[in-house]
């Protein structure tokens, strides 16, 4: 680590502890947990003015449950957590799974959180992708308020979340697992170890025979932010799925033109998009069994 | 430059060490320049080539990327805390029984990242294996031949536990 100027480096034991030092080095202050991300921003010199560090490993926000609200979970779950959780393994939750289990490497997933990789903003990340997929929510508290918002709007731009310097993203809420409910997620990257080019979060309600009553489709890497593709919901919504239908969506998407990236094009990811979605809906529907389909 | 020093408690392959440290020190750093233990090498220095590798309370970590601050009261092992009573550990023996060691520079990294997932998991699939071996890159290719070391290494500890 190259992060010279830190004076000091806090363990807080509360979360109160924690939110009073951040609000005491307002400004001068990072939260970390896995401390992944804050090596890579600081090996890049982009922690300049942070002397404290917060380190919220034992504030209390490594739990996984359930309650009439829906699926809890601390902002310090780490991946591996998340992949070693039979919870996740449901259809419903799976693209969470998958997002979490895709992440290289194994050490990574060790120590990497689900509160981080939204905290990074960065539109590639792939749990994020998962989590917006699944209309998570997240808690954000400061000394003096909370709130809860969805995490899509959490992004803005890379490394810029919308959580302000003395608030600290405590939890995040899945919604209550739904019934011929299914979800999946799938990426590309040149490597089995690097970002996504494109990634893809896809959550699908299903009433019977194969009627689409809602579904959600979110890319990585196709916008600064999450990209929660509007055409799929108001192509694919109210019929029945079928593969002239997903031909028919594949041609409608992305509606936006995809950013330029240093390692693929605007027309690369256009391609590699719209087969991504085919196959991560096709992967989605395979967990819900031929009944229902 | 003013150094802002801080105190912190290890527990290092057994040996409680104390040790004092720069708020911004990585377990890597501490663990080859403070206490001389060379076994974790620095490759990437970047969370990428898996060569820090070692254990923090029976999980495998990148060191590198690893605040030393983090590490404060957790037990530590590196591949220096393997072997007992001049006896290899399994895992090394097998490592040299099944010629998965060419240059050897990645080697205590791999080893720690089996070791971590051998402690609660003792029948992998293969699939478990090479995710266990996920983040550790060994360019002379005798990576190849984890697997089939790990394999071996599972069997010496069944037969001699």
């Amino acid at each position: 680590m190259v992060q010279y100027d830190l004076k000091d480096y806090f363990k807080p034991k509360a979360l109160d502890e924690a939110l009073k030092l951040l609000h005491d080095y307002k400004g001068s202050a990072k939260i970390i947990a896995g401390g992944t991300l804050i090596h890579e921003l600081s090996e890049r010199n982009l922690l300049e003015g942070i002397e404290y560090y917060v380190d919220i490993e034992n504030v209390g926000l490594n739990y996984i449950k359930t309650d009439e609200d829906g699926l809890h979970l601390g902002a310090a779950v780490t991946f591996n957590d998340i992949v070693n959780s039979p919870v996740f393994r449901q259809p419903s939750y799976y693209a969470l799974y998958l997002a979490a289990k895709g992440v290289s490497s194994y050490q990574i997933k060790n120590v990497a959180t689900i509160g981080g990789s939204i905290c990074s903003s960065i539109s590639f990340l792939d749990v994020p992708i998962a989590l917006v997929a699944l209309n998570a929510k997240a808690k954000i508290v400061s000394l003096n308020k909370e709130r809860i918002e969805n995490v899509e709007n959490l992004f803005s731009n890379m490394f810029t979340p919308n959580i302000a310097e003395d608030e600290i993203l405590t939890e995040i809420i899945l919604p209550l697992q739904e019934e011929k409910t299914t979800s999946y997620h799938m990426k590309i990257g040149e490597k089995t170890f690097s970002y996504a080019l494109v990634n893809v979060g896809v959550k699908v309600k299903l009433e019977g025979n194969g009627l689409i009553n809602d579904i959600r489709a979110v890319f990585g890497n196709i916008q600064p932010t999450p990209f929660v593709e509007s055409n799929v919901e108001k192509l694919m919504k109210g019929k029945f799925i079928s593969d002239e239908l997903i031909n028919e969506v594949m041609n409608e998407i992305p509606s936006v033109e995809p950013i330029e990236s240093i390692k693929a094009s605007p027309w690369y990811k256009r391609k590699v998009s719209k087969v991504l979605f085919r196959d991560a809906l096709k992967g989605a529907l395979n967990l819900l069994g031929d009944e229902n389909v | 430059m003013k150094m802002y020093k801080k105190q912190i408690r290890l527990i290092v392959n057994g040996r409680e060490e104390i040790v004092e440290v720069n708020p911004y020190d990585s377990l890597l750093k501490v663990l080859r320049e403070y206490l001389g233990l060379t076994g974790p090498k620095r490759g990437c220095d970047y969370g990428g080539c898996g060569n820090c590798t070692v254990v923090v309370n029976g999980k495998a970590v990148y060191s590198c990327m690893y605040p030393a601050m983090k590490a404060d009261g957790k037990e530590i092992t590196t591949v220096e805390g393997l072997s007992k009573g001049g006896k290899l550990h399994p895992i090394q023996r097998a490592f040299i029984d099944a010629n998965a060691v060419q240059c050897g520079y990645c080697i205590p990294g791999a080893i720690m990242s089996i070791y971590a997932y051998t402690l609660k998991n003792q029948n992998p699939t293969d699939e478990e294996i090479n995710e266990a071996f996920s983040g550790n890159l060994c360019r002379c290719s005798a990576g190849y031949y984890w697997p089939k070391a790990t394999k071996l290494a599972l069997k010496y500890m069944k037969e001699n536990p």
